[in-house]
């Protein structure tokens, strides 16, 4: 049984123009999430991801649909969900004026955290982050990347069964952005969490999660694993040669997973949809060929292939 | 680059038109407010008549040319009957004490015996002891004038009659009467008369009040509504910063959330009024009336209003702007109808009902009976349970309008 099962979930923000149509901004979403997985939300800003969070952590009520988190429906059984459920919000979602210490002891409060043991899961997330010893500073005075790794600490203090990461890096340096990953895989190892982790950055769904929805406008346009997503587009190569292309160009053409190939000038651009097996049949190729290996470029498929392929546009626009 | 910066400015502050507007419709608001209760100050009609109930216990010839001077002297209503019933003691009592006049006037028995034999035995000027000087003097200061004048005729009539009679007839005609009263009549007469003033029954002051009784709870009772300002902008920071979003995303439960931003508030109030009331008491002779307790339970009756408005204002406005603007000019607009800086009996008599119901009224009604009236617990009850049933009232308008889920 999945730990998330959302069915037909939707989100309509009605707007005040009369020409204006009502902004849907989830349309009937589904997905499910499994226990102990990270489940990767891809998409441009204004997607719908963050709203999706929402409704799923109960500060936003659904126009339609439900899900079952945990056993537990999101309609009827919202307070239960949010004792097992984390948040790290895309905003900076921390008191300024008060320490780190002060905010992660509120937020503590907030689950019903007290005493010793607040103390102790207080220290656990300040290591976890990386910020221990740095909680007596007044956020205010935190720079950017310690801000985003406290607004992570604030969502794990109760251990929530399962774990919202929207955007968590935005605007980070990349030790802080370093830290917050290394976080992530702490978590999903030693505390048995699914996460759901929300990103416009392809590089890191890629690199963090296990299956990726795709999300464009409100609606899911694809779901799977990573490598199923990747396989579905091709990557490229390609290779620059002097001397006579046409025999080249003629053998690679059968070497196997190469799609389609095209010349321009003395460049051979060739597509394929596993750029590392066809690589190393094509070098030989070409090192029996009278002609010489001039400039080689490889473009590895990615889910911004993905992105690219199934929208026409790029994910950062 | 300047214009630029003008530029920005202008979008941003348009980019709030709700915040803008506020700017502009509160002030007209609080002028319209202000212009119909100060109206009466500049204006010479009936509704700027001062209504003085006067009750002559002593019924002589005298106190009857008396009271006959009294109604010619303009400004003033003399009110020897009310509803038709003839003004008693204990009608005048209960008029100050709701506040329904400012003051009364007695002339007690044997007031005119008294006056003719040059015997104390005063005018009684019945006044609210809360009802400030500015008010007090202007009446007691009249009837002094027009007492005197009337016995100082009197009195000079009689004596230039004996002074006449005793001149030869043959000289009598070189003497003008009228002239020699007219140049005396001007002399003197205050000192012939004295005005008491006296309390309703049921109030008993060992001393006087003083500036500080009068000044001080009203101030303190403006001030508490203040907090309102600091109120709106926590919350509206919080939905802005989306801290809001993460304290309603917890599984605390709403009015946990409500009451957790209410209880600090409430306690900044109280200890607000403590430390006003502690300035007036040690270091402008101040004091505090003798029921603690009468004390004690307006004090913490008034910031349960407070608050709950401020959380009311909070939870219904869109922007930082509009809240504050909102809050500010609510506590201005209160502390106007609650008598605080426009004594009550300048509002009109419509205004002077509804400022009974207002909080800032009732609290410094409350304030004013244990403070200077020097009354008990049973006489601010009623003013604390006005309080709490506004208290009741904001705090469940604000659970109802404010945003926990987005819909």
């Amino acid at each position: 049984m999945p730990a998330i099962q959302v069915k037909k979930l939707r989100k309509v923000f009605p707007t005040k123009q009369k020409d204006t149509k009502d902004l849907v901004a989830v349309n009937d979403v589904e997905f499910s999430v499994e226990k102990n997985e990270i489940f990767g939300f891809l998409g441009p800003n204004g997607a719908g991801k963050t709203t999706t969070i929402s409704m799923l952590i109960g500060s936003l009520l659904p126009t339609g649909g439900t899900a079952d988190i945990f056993g537990l429906d999101l309609n009827k059984q919202m307070r239960k969900i949010q004792q097992v459920s984390g948040l790290a919000p895309q905003d900076i979602a921390l008191y300024p004026a008060l320490s780190g210490l002060s905010n992660l002891q509120f937020f503590g409060g907030l689950y019903g955290l007290t005493g010793q043991q607040l103390k102790k899961r207080i220290a656990e997330v300040l290591e976890i982050v990386g910020l221990a010893g740095r909680e007596k500073d007044l956020i205010k005075n935190y720079s950017g990347g310690m801000k985003r790794r406290l607004n992570l600490a604030a969502g794990l203090l109760h251990r929530p069964k399962i774990l919202y990461l929207d955007e968590p890096t935005v605007g980070v340096d990349p030790q802080s952005r370093n830290k917050i990953f290394e976080s992530v895989k702490h978590l999903l190892q030693e505390y048995d969490m699914t996460i759901i982790y929300t990103s416009h950055y392809m590089e890191e769904v890629q690199m963090l999660c296990n299956r990726v929805a795709i999300i464009d406008r409100g609606k899911i346009i694809a779901l799977d694993t990573v490598d199923n997503l990747i396989a579905q587009v091709e990557g490229h190569l390609s290779i620059g040669l002097s001397g006579k292309l046409t025999d080249a160009q003629q053998q690679i053409d059968q070497v196997n997973g190469v799609k389609k190939i095209s010349q321009k000038k003395n460049v051979l651009k060739i597509d394929t949809t596993q750029v590392s097996k066809a690589l190393p049949e094509i070098l030989k190729i070409i090192d029996k060929m009278d002609t010489d290996l001039t400039s080689i470029k490889i473009l590895e498929p990615n889910l911004e292939s993905v992105f690219l392929k199934l929208t026409g546009r790029q994910l950062r626009d | 680059m300047f214009f630029s910066i003008v530029k920005k400015e202008f979008k941003v502050l348009f980019s709030d038109l709700g915040g803008l507007i506020f700017l502009f419709v509160l002030p007209i608001i609080f002028i319209v407010v202000m212009n119909l209760a100060l109206g009466g100050l500049y204006k010479q009609d009936e509704s700027s008549v001062v209504n003085l109930p006067l009750l002559d216990q002593d019924q002589t010839a005298r106190t009857e040319i008396l009271i006959e001077q009294l109604k010619q002297v303009s400004g003033f209503n003399i009110e020897t009957e009310i509803e038709e019933e003839p003004v008693t003691r204990q009608k005048i009592d209960d008029l100050i004490s709701n506040h329904n006049r400012q003051a009364a006037v007695v002339f007690p028995q044997g007031f005119t015996q008294a006056l003719e034999q040059q015997k104390a035995s005063p005018a009684q000027l019945v006044v609210d002891p809360a009802t400030s000087d500015q008010v007090k003097i202007p009446i007691q200061a009249t009837l002094q004038g027009v007492i005197g004048q009337v016995l100082s005729q009197d009195r000079l009539q009689a004596g230039i009659e004996d002074y006449l009679q005793q001149i030869p007839p043959e000289y009598s005609s070189l003497v003008d009467a009228q002239e020699i009263q007219q140049s005396i009549s001007a002399q003197g007469q205050e000192e012939l008369v004295k005005i008491e003033q006296v309390y309703p029954a049921g109030i008993e002051l060992t001393e006087s009040p003083t500036a500080s009784q009068q000044h001080v709870p009203g101030y303190a009772v403006m001030f508490v509504f203040f907090i309102m300002t600091a109120l709106v902008e926590t919350v509206i920071d919080e939905r802005v910063t989306g801290t809001w979003k993460r304290v309603v995303a917890s599984p605390a439960a709403k009015t946990k959330i409500i009451l957790g931003k209410f209880v600090p508030y409430y306690c900044v109030n109280i200890l607000q009024i403590v430390v006003m009331l502690s300035i007036g008491a040690l270091f402008y002779d101040m004091g505090i009336g003798s029921s603690w307790l009468g004390l004690l339970l307006v004090t913490l009756a008034l910031p349960l209003v407070s608050v709950s408005l401020g959380l009311f204002i909070a939870s219904v406005v869109k922007s930082k702007n509009q809240g504050t603007s909102i809050a500010v000019i609510t506590t201005l607009i209160l502390s106007a109808f609650g008598g605080i800086f426009i004594p009550l009996f300048v509002l009109p008599s419509w205004m002077q009902k509804v400022a009974k119901y207002t909080p800032t009224g009732t609290a410094l009604e409350g304030f004013q009976d244990v403070i200077v009236r020097q009354l008990g617990v049973s006489a601010v009850l009623d003013n604390i349970i006005i309080l709490a049933v506004f208290a009741v009232i904001f705090f469940i308008l604000s659970t109802v309008f404010i945003k926990f889920e987005e819909k």
